[in-house]
C-alpha cells in the first residue's frame, strides 16, 4: 500500500506540469488581457504595465519563469490585486474549505439517510417523499435555491443574514451550507438508495436475515457497508469541489473563499489567479481522488493496492 | 415497530407544515421592510456605518486607474486642492488657489500651516513632489501618468524605454522651495492644471516612509499614513475595508468625521447589496438597475431612493475606417433611426437621461436635447440619410455587425438598436457578443464596426471629453475621427487661457462630434441609483456624481448619523 501511495503521489507530478501547461497557453490564447479595460489606457501606460508584470517577454519566455516560479513554490502574482496568489489562495482556501467541510457533512448525512431511508422503503410513500426531495434537490441551481433561500428565510423572515459568512455564527452559515449542499444531498441520496437497493437484494443479506439478526445490525452492518462503495466513489469529486469554493454561491452571500475570486479571474484575464487556482485545484482533486481509492480498500477487504 | 413508523411520520408531517408555513410567509410577505421611513433629524456624534463598495485593484493613487480605488482614495488622502460641490477647485491641502505666472506656466503652491500626516509626522511639500514623481515614473506604470503630460519631463521620464533614470527624474518640472512651498513647472500654460492637482495622481507621498519614487506603496493599512479625513484600520481582501477618522485631518472646509467608523464592504452584485439593504446589514448600497422599476416602487424617491446624474455619456460607436461608416449618411441614418426614450425604456429600464450631446451640460456641454434635430430619431429622415448613401430602403447595405460585452443590459442594447435598424431602415445587423475582456481588447485594436460605449468623465472639464478622443490620431481616439475642423479647434483649445473663450471652443468641438457622428452617435448620459438609509445624513453628492460607488465619497467627511 506504501508503495503505491508513493507512485501515486509521484503521478501528481507529470500531471501537475501537464495541467499547468495546457492552461497557461490556453490562457494567453484567448483574447484580451488584463489591461484591457472600458476605458482604454495610453499604449505607453499599456507598455509599462506589461513591463511592470513581465508581460513584455516572449510567451516562451514567460512560460519558463513561470514553471520555474511554480517549482519554487511561487504561483505568481495578481494582477488585479497586486497581490501573491499564494496569500490569495491561502486567505479564501480557509473560508471555503469551513464552508466545503460543513456542506460535505451536511450533504453526505443527509444524502446517505434519505437514500437508505428510501431504499428501506422501497415503493411507499416514504420512498416517495425521500424520492421527492431528492428529485428537488438535483433538480434546482444553487443559484436559485440560494436566492430563494436569501428572499424568504433573510429578507422576509429576518432569520439569517445576506451577507458574509463567520464560523461558529449561525446566522452567516445556515443559507450558504443550504444553497451549496441541496444539490450533493440529493446526488448521494440518490446513489445512496440505488446501492443500497442493490445491496438489498442479495444473498448474504438474505442470510444475515435468515439467521435472525435484527433489522439494525442487518442494515446498519452489512447492507449500509457494503452500499458505500459506490457512495464513495462520489464523495472523492463531491469533497473536492465542495472545498475548493462555489462561485454563485460565494457571489450571492459574498464569502470571500476561492470559488469567486478565481471566475472573476478569468473573466479579468487574471494570469497569476488563474493559473495558481487552477494548479491548487488540480492538486486538492488528485489528492482528493487518491484518499477515495485507499478508503475503497478500507471498506472492501477485497480491494488490495500494489 | 408500528410506534416508530408513526413517529416518523408525525415528523414527515410537521417538516411539510412548516415548508408549508414557509412558502406562505414568502407569498404573503409585505414589502414592508425595505426601511422604517425614518426622517433624517439632528446629526449625532459617534456611530458605525455599513455601505456597500467595490474592492479596489490597488491603494495606490500614483498608479490607479479604476474609479473604486479613486473612490476609497478620496476619503484617506487629499491633494493640494479639491473640487466643491460646485465642481470648482478649492485649497485642501494649499493654503490658497496657486500663484501663476503670467505666461502660466509656473505655479507656485504654499501648503497650509502645520499639515500632518495620520502618525503625526509633518506633511511638507516634498510629500506633494514625491506623489507627482511617483506617477511620472515608469516603473511604477502609473495609468493616469498622461493627465502629467504637459508637466515639463514628466512624459519623457514616463516613456524611457530603460525605466527609472534619475537623471530624467531631476528634469521633471516639479521642486520644493522650502518646507511648505512647492514649485511646478509646465511646458505650457494650462487653464485646467489647478483641477489636475486635485486629482488621485497627485496626492502626497510620505516621504518618511517612501523616500524613493520607485518604493512599493504599501498594501497593508499599519505600514500606510494618511492625510484624508479617514484612516484605513482593516483591510480584509475581496470583503471590506474598515475607515476611522484620522486625528490629524486638517479639515480645510471646517468639516470633520462624526462617524467612528466605516466599513466598505466589497459588493459586486447590486442585487445582494440590495437584499442586504432590506434586512439593515447595509445603510447604503448601488441599486440594481435591471429591476429598476421594482425598486422604485418599493423604496420613496427622495427618502431613501435616490438618482444622481453621472458625467457619463453613452452612445453606438462606428469604426470610420470602415468604408460604409466613413459615409456621413450612414452615420446619419443610423444615428436618426435610434429611438432614445423607447431605447431608455426597453434597455435599461428607465435607468438613464436620453440626450444627444456628448459632452454633459453640468461639464459645460449642452443640453441633453441640443442636437435632438439633428442627429435624434426621425426615422423619415434616417431613410433618406441611408438613400442618400446609395442604400435605399437598405437594399445592397453591406453586411454589419454591433459587438457587445456578454451583459443583459448590453445584449438588451444591442437588440433594441438591431430592432431599430430593421424597423425603420430594413437593414440587418448581426450582433457579436463576447466576454468584456475580448470587446475591451477588439475596441483597443480597432476590430469592430457598431460598438456602445462611452466614457466617463476623469475631471470636470470639455477638454477631459476631448482631448486624445477625438482628434486625430488620438491615443484612445479608437473609432478614427479625423476631422480637420474639430483637430483645428482642440489646437486652439488646448492651451488656451482665456476661459470662456476656450469653453465656447470646446463647446463647438462638441456640436461638430455630435452632428458629424464623428465616432459616436449618443444615446445617453448615466445616473447613479442608491439606496440610503433615513437616518444617514451628509451623502450628497456634487454636481456631477463622480464615480458610481457611494453617494457623496467626494466629501465622505460629511457622512454621519442623525437620530
Amino acid at each position: 500500500m506504501t508503495g503505491y501511495i508513493i507512485r501515486r503521489i509521484l503521478w501528481m507530478i507529470p500531471l501537475l506540469w501537464a495541467v499547468t501547461t495546457v492552461t497557461f497557453f490556453l490562457m494567453h490564447l484567448v483574447p484580451g488581457g488584463p489591461f484591457d479595460q472600458e476605458k482604454q489606457l495610453p499604449p505607453a501606460a499599456l507598455e509599462n504595465l506589461e513591463k511592470r508584470y513581465n508581460l513584455d517577454k516572449p510567451l516562451f519566455e514567460q512560460y519558463g519563469l513561470y514553471i520555474w516560479g511554480v517549482a519554487q513554490g511561487d504561483l505568481g502574482i495578481s494582477f488585479r490585486q497586486d497581490r501573491e496568489v499564494t496569500d490569495i489562495l491561502r486567505d479564501g482556501f480557509w473560508v471555503s474549505a469551513q464552508l466545503g467541510l460543513i456542506t460535505f457533512a451536511f450533504a453526505m448525512v443527509v444524502g446517505m439517510f434519505l437514500g437508505v431511508f428510501s431504499a428501506l422503503n422501497q415503493n411507499n410513500f416514504l420512498d416517495y417523499v425521500g424520492v421527492f426531495f431528492a428529485t428537488v434537490g438535483a433538480s434546482m441551481p444553487n443559484f436559485i435555491a440560494a436566492t430563494l433561500l436569501v428572499l424568504i428565510f433573510s429578507v422576509q423572515l429576518g432569520w439569517f443574514d445576506v451577507l458574509g459568512w463567520e464560523f461558529g455564527n449561525y446566522r452567516k452559515m445556515v443559507l450558504p451550507v443550504l444553497s451549496l449542499g441541496l444539490l450533493p444531498a440529493a446526488y448521494v441520496a440518490r446513489i445512496t438508495r440505488a446501492s443500497m437497493l442493490e445491496v438489498l437484494g442479495q444473498d448474504y443479506i438474505r442470510t444475515a436475515r435468515a439467521k435472525g439478526l435484527r433489522e439494525r445490525v442487518v442494515v446498519l452492518r452489512h447492507a449500509v457497508k457494503n452500499a458505500m462503495i459506490p457512495v464513495l466513489t462520489v464523495a472523492g469529486p463531491i469533497f473536492a469541489i465542495l472545498v475548493t469554493g462555489s462561485f454563485i454561491v460565494e457571489r450571492i452571500f459574498q464569502i470571500n473563499g476561492v470559488g469567486r475570486p478565481f471566475v472573476d479571474a478569468v473573466f479579468r484575464r487574471d494570469y497569476g489567479v488563474i493559473m495558481g487556482t487552477t494548479i491548487f485545484y488540480a492538486t486538492v482533486v488528485a489528492i482528493a481522488n487518491l484518499v477515495v481509492d485507499i478508503l475503497y480498500a478500507a471498506v472492501d477487504p477485497r480491494i488490495r493496492y500494489q | 415497530m408500528e410506534r416508530p413508523r408513526r413517529i416518523r411520520w408525525l415528523w414527515i408531517l410537521a417538516a411539510l407544515a412548516a415548508f408549508a408555513a414557509v412558502a406562505f410567509a414568502a407569498c404573503n410577505g409585505d414589502d414592508d421592510d425595505g426601511g422604517d421611513g425614518g426622517v433624517s433629524g439632528d446629526r449625532i456624534e459617534g456611530g458605525s456605518i455599513v455601505v456597500q463598495g467595490n474592492e479596489f485593484d490597488s491603494l495606490d493613487p500614483h498608479f490607479s486607474a479604476f474609479a473604486q480605488d479613486i473612490s476609497l482614495q478620496r476619503m484617506i488622502w487629499r491633494g493640494l486642492y479639491t473640487m466643491d460641490i460646485d465642481n470648482v477647485p478649492q485649497p485642501s491641502m494649499a493654503a490658497a488657489l496657486p500663484d501663476i505666472t503670467e505666461d502660466g506656466t509656473v505655479y507656485t503652491i504654499t501648503l497650509r500651516e502645520g499639515l500632518q500626516w495620520s502618525d503625526g509626522d509633518d506633511l511638507l511639500a516634498e510629500d506633494f513632489v514625491a506623489g507627482i514623481l511617483r506617477t511620472c515614473n515608469p516603473d511604477n506604470a502609473g495609468q493616469y501618468f498622461y493627465v502629467l503630460e504637459n508637466l515639463g519631463g514628466c512624459f519623457d521620464h514616463y516613456t524611457n524605454e530603460d525605466g527609472f533614470d534619475g537623471d530624467l527624474e531631476n528634469l521633471v518640472g516639479v521642486k520644493t522651495i522650502d518646507d511648505t512651498t512647492l514649485e511646478i513647472t509646465l511646458a505650457t500654460a494650462q487653464p485646467t492644471f489647478t483641477i489636475i492637482l486635485s486629482l488621485w495622481m497627485t496626492f502626497p507621498s510620505p516621504v518618511h516612509l517612501l523616500p524613493n519614487s520607485s518604493d512599493p506603496w504599501p498594501t497593508d493599512p499599519d505600514e500606510l499614513v494618511y492625510n484624508g479625513p479617514y484612516m484605513l484600520t482593516s483591510y480584509t481582501p475581496a470583503a471590506e475595508v474598515t475607515l476611522a477618522p484620522n486625528p490629524n485631518w486638517a479639515a480645510p472646509n471646517g468639516i470633520s468625521p462624526t462617524l467612528d467608523s466605516i466599513t466598505i464592504k466589497f459588493i459586486d452584485d447590486n442585487a445582494v447589496a440590495n437584499n442586504a439593504y432590506r434586512t439593515g446589514e447595509l445603510v447604503f448600497s448601488q441599486v440594481d438597475t435591471t429591476v429598476l422599476t421594482t425598486v422604485v416602487s418599493e423604496f420613496v424617491e427622495g427618502e431613501e431612493y435616490f438618482k444622481f446624474l453621472q458625467p457619463s455619456t453613452r452612445g453606438l460607436e462606428m469604426q470610420l475606417d470602415d468604408p460604409t461608416l466613413a459615409d456621413l449618411d450612414v452615420r446619419l441614418a443610423l444615428s436618426q433611426a435610434i429611438d432614445r426614450e423607447e431605447h431608455n425604456r426597453v434597455a435599461a429600464d428607465g435607468a438613464n437621461a436620453p440626450s444627444t450631446s456628448w459632452i454633459p451640460a453640468v461639464t459645460s456641454g449642452a443640453a441633453p436635447d441640443a442636437f435632438d434635430d439633428i442627429v435624434g430619431f426621425d426615422p423619415e429622415s434616417a431613410a433618406q440619410h441611408l438613400a442618400d448613401a446609395g442604400y435605399p430602403n437598405g437594399e445592397g447595405f453591406p453586411d454589419m455587425s454591433i459587438l457587445v460585452g456578454d451583459s443583459p443590459s448590453a445584449r438588451a442594447t444591442a437588440e433594441f438598436l438591431q430592432q431599430s435598424f430593421k424597423t425603420h431602415l430594413n437593414i440587418d445587423v448581426d450582433i457579436e457578443v463576447v466576454d468584456a475582456k475580448t470587446r475591451s481588447s477588439r475596441f483597443s485594436n480597432k476590430q469592430f464596426q457598431l460598438f456602445p460605449g462611452g466614457w466617463i468623465q476623469d475631471y470636470p472639464d470639455p477638454e477631459n471629453w476631448v482631448l486624445g478622443l477625438f482628434d486625430t490620431g488620438g491615443s484612445i481616439n479608437m473609432y478614427n475621427c479625423s476631422d480637420p475642423d474639430i483637430d483645428d479647434l482642440v489646437e486652439k483649445a488646448r492651451f488656451n487661457t482665456n476661459d470662456a473663450e476656450r469653453i465656447s471652443q470646446y463647446q463647438e468641438i462638441n456640436e461638430l462630434i455630435v452632428t458629424r457622428v464623428c465616432g459616436i452617435a449618443v444615446y445617453w448620459h448615466e445616473n447613479n441609483h442608491y439606496l440610503i438609509s433615513p437616518n444617514v445624513v451628509g451623502m450628497r453628492e456634487n454636481i456631477a456624481g463622480q464615480d458610481a460607488y457611494q453617494a457623496g465619497d467626494w466629501m465622505a467627511e460629511a457622512w454621519g448619523l442623525s437620530e
